[in-house]
């Protein structure tokens, strides 16, 4: 009998994930995607090797110097070099993104399968819970709260990631609600698996997928968010370098139109991210797509 | 024949859904799916359930099996009553009493393999080391007639027919003592169908399982039925032994749900009459007073309109049970 099965492990053909990975290799944009945010993300790591300056001293002999050999993407108003900056911001960036989704994913998760597996009073609560949150004036909270607090990179991602779970929450919910009909759910039943065996084994697998998504493009928009917070002062606090507060330093109309070093490098790094993490994010629904599983 | 022992008996089975309307979800009805059915099954025996979509067959299948909660009535399964028992009781007894599933797409999980899938049922009821389980799945894999091989696979690799014969597998994996099958060939090709059922009625054979068939090809349950159940809106209309239900109806309902069957033989084919029914099936929601066949059935009186018929056995002694839920049927015979 061991025989056949170690037989059995030889022929054992390729696994769900490595299916999926197939299927997203052959989305080009998804790739395009990819392998920008891994230079993205390689750079931001890097960057203290990458550039001889430092993020945050000023050198006040060479102020909006535009660029040059030495200085790449030309200087800011206090004599920082750009380059340097716009690639220590991509830490700061893409980590309130990553630490925000995070937020987020693990709440509205957290939400969403308590509304969806128990369902009656629980559900209509957290539902109501949820609603409110989704439609909380977000501006209004963020500037109290910035205000009672005053700005810092762990307030934006916590900021961040308590206003976005809601949409999570409530795919989870809705996946669950959905998957509890399935005839597979009947038949654990039938067998005698217990709830809650049937929600961690059954159902929660089969929302992974949707997660993925929902989260890849959480990450997208957590990073627009800490954008527009840093660039209206509410976020990341300068010195410390942040794509949105970047971009704060050219609001006057002269380095808008004479000086785009100054704003375009911390925009474009906004750009590219997004778009690469939607790319990503278009790519995983396609290859995680639960109807390639039927 | 010694007398047959009782499996399942199931007595004034009732399952509701209620029906909520308005901003305050004020309950203004119910769908009467099953409203009041007895019938018992027999050790061995395959009792074939059929009627119109929507009568309440598969309700009552899993009402049987606790996967429906009841309204009233018992279910007694070998000797212990089982209405309404704590789940965490129920499911020590789901290892003797399985299901298989009409849809052979939505009753595998996609996430799991044909492994885990079929040897959850003993994993669930503890049965064996992994190493013994494991032996088992492939055991049942083969035979349901598929390679055992295929235990690291995924259920989107396979067939409808090979999906079906997967749920099989489950079911039997603990070797349970009775099993209802909702359906099982409804959802395959014409040419599946016969393979199926045929290795269902193997496997009886071999496991001397009883099976709960429900269906509404006639062919199909007169193929592989002992004894026949009719439903109609919730109620049982007839149940007899598979000939005196297919040759000899007493219910007029029976008797129109056969008129449109073709038969093979040709003699008897063009003697058939088809008996058209008027009208449409009314809504379990409220359902007719009296006889509830009776807006559609050519025979019916005042005392149809009025009377519930009991379900009566018409049979002489000695003779198999045959019954009946009709005031007119000994007139009718
Ligand atoms: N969960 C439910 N909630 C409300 N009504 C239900 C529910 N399940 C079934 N019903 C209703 O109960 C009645 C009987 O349904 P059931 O599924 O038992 O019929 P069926 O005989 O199996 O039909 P089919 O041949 O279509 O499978 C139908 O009118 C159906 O709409
Ligand atoms: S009881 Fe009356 S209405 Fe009902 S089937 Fe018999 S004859 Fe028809
Ligand atoms: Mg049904």
């Amino acid at each position: 009998m061991t025989t056949t099965i170690a037989k059995l492990e030889k022929i054992r053909p390729e696994s769900l994930w490595s299916k999926a990975w197939k299927r997203f290799l052959r989305h080009k944009l998804a790739l395009f995607g990819l392998s920008v945010m891994a230079v993205l993300l390689f750079t931001a790591i890097a960057a203290p090797v990458l550039t001889p300056y430092s993020p945050i001293k000023q050198d006040l002999r060479n102020l909006r110097k535009a660029p040059t050999a030495e200085h790449m993407l030309g200087t800011d108003g206090v004599g920082r070099d750009i380059l340097t900056r716009v690639l220590h911001a991509g830490r700061i960036s893409l980590s309130v993104g990553l630490v925000s989704v995070s937020i987020s994913a693990l709440v509205g998760i957290v939400i969403g399968v308590a509304a969806g597996y128990v369902g009656g009073k629980t559900d209509m609560l957290l539902m109501r819970l949820t609603d409110m949150v989704m439609t909380f004036p977000s501006l209004v909270i963020i500037i109290t709260v910035a205000a009672a607090t005053g700005p810092s990179v762990y307030n934006a991602m916590l900021i961040i990631g308590l206003l976005t779970w809601p949409s999570i929450a409530r795919l989870v919910r809705g996946q669950f609600l959905s998957l509890r009909t399935q005839q597979f759910v009947t038949a654990a039943r039938s067998i005698g698996v217990s709830n809650w065996e049937i929600a961690f084994k059954h159902i929660f697998p089969n929302t992974i997928s949707s997660i993925t998504v929902a989260i890849t493009f959480g990450m997208a928009t957590s990073i627009l968010m800490e954008a527009s917070l840093s660039f209206l002062g509410l976020g990341v606090p300068p010195p410390t370098p942040s794509w949105g507060n970047m971009l704060r330093d050219a609001q006057s109309m002269n380095i808008l139109e004479g000086m785009p070093w100054i704003w375009l490098p911390p925009g474009i790094m906004i750009a590219l991210s997004v778009l690469s993490i939607n790319f990503i994010g278009d790519g995983l629904r396609d290859a995680l797509d639960p109807r390639s599983l039927l | 024949m010694s007398t047959p022992s009782t499996l399942v008996q199931v007595t004034d089975l009732k399952v509701h859904f209620p029906i909520y309307q308005g901003v305050f979800r004020r309950q203004v009805g119910a769908i009467k799916a099953v409203d009041g059915v007895s019938f018992s099954i027999y050790k061995g025996e395959t009792l074939g359930l059929v009627g119109e979509s929507g009568c309440g067959k598969s309700t009552t299948g899993l009402a049987i099996l606790q996967l429906q909660a009841l309204t009233g009535g018992q279910i007694n399964f070998n000797g212990q009553d089982i209405a309404g028992i704590d789940e965490s009781q129920m499911r020590k007894m789901r290892r003797h009493m399985m299901m298989i599933f009409q849809d052979p797409y939505s009753s595998l999980n996609p996430r799991m393999t044909i492994g885990g899938i079929i040897g959850e049922p003993l994993s669930v009821h503890q049965i064996g080391t992994p190493q013994e389980r494991a032996e088992r799945v492939q055991e049942l894999l083969r035979l349901v007639g598929l390679n055992p091989a295929f235990i690291n696979r995924y259920p989107h690799e396979f067939s409808g027919g090979q999906r079906q014969r997967i749920g099989i597998a489950r079911a039997l994996a603990t070797n349970p003592s009775f099993i209802v099958a909702d359906e099982p060939i409804s959802a395959l090709d014409v040419s599946i169908q016969a393979q199926v059922v045929n290795l269902l009625d193997d496997l009886k054979k071999q496991f001397g399982l009883t099976y709960l068939f429900i269906a509404h090809d006639l062919s199909m349950v007169r193929y592989i039925s002992d004894r026949v159940a009719v439903m109609y809106l919730g109620k049982v209309m007839e149940l007899g032994s598979r000939n005196n239900v297919f040759d000899s109806p007493l219910h007029p309902y029976t008797r129109a749900l056969l008129s449109a069957v073709p038969v093979a033989n040709p003699k008897k084919e063009r003697a058939r009459q088809r008996i058209i029914l008027e009208g449409d099936v009314p809504s379990p929601a409220n359902p007719p007073a009296g006889c509830r066949f009776h807006p559609r059935c050519a025979f019916a009186t005042q005392e149809c309109r009025a009377q519930v018929p009991e379900l009566r056995n018409l049979s002489t002694q000695g003779k198999p049970e045959h019954w009946v839920a009709c005031h007119h049927a000994e007139k009718l015979a």
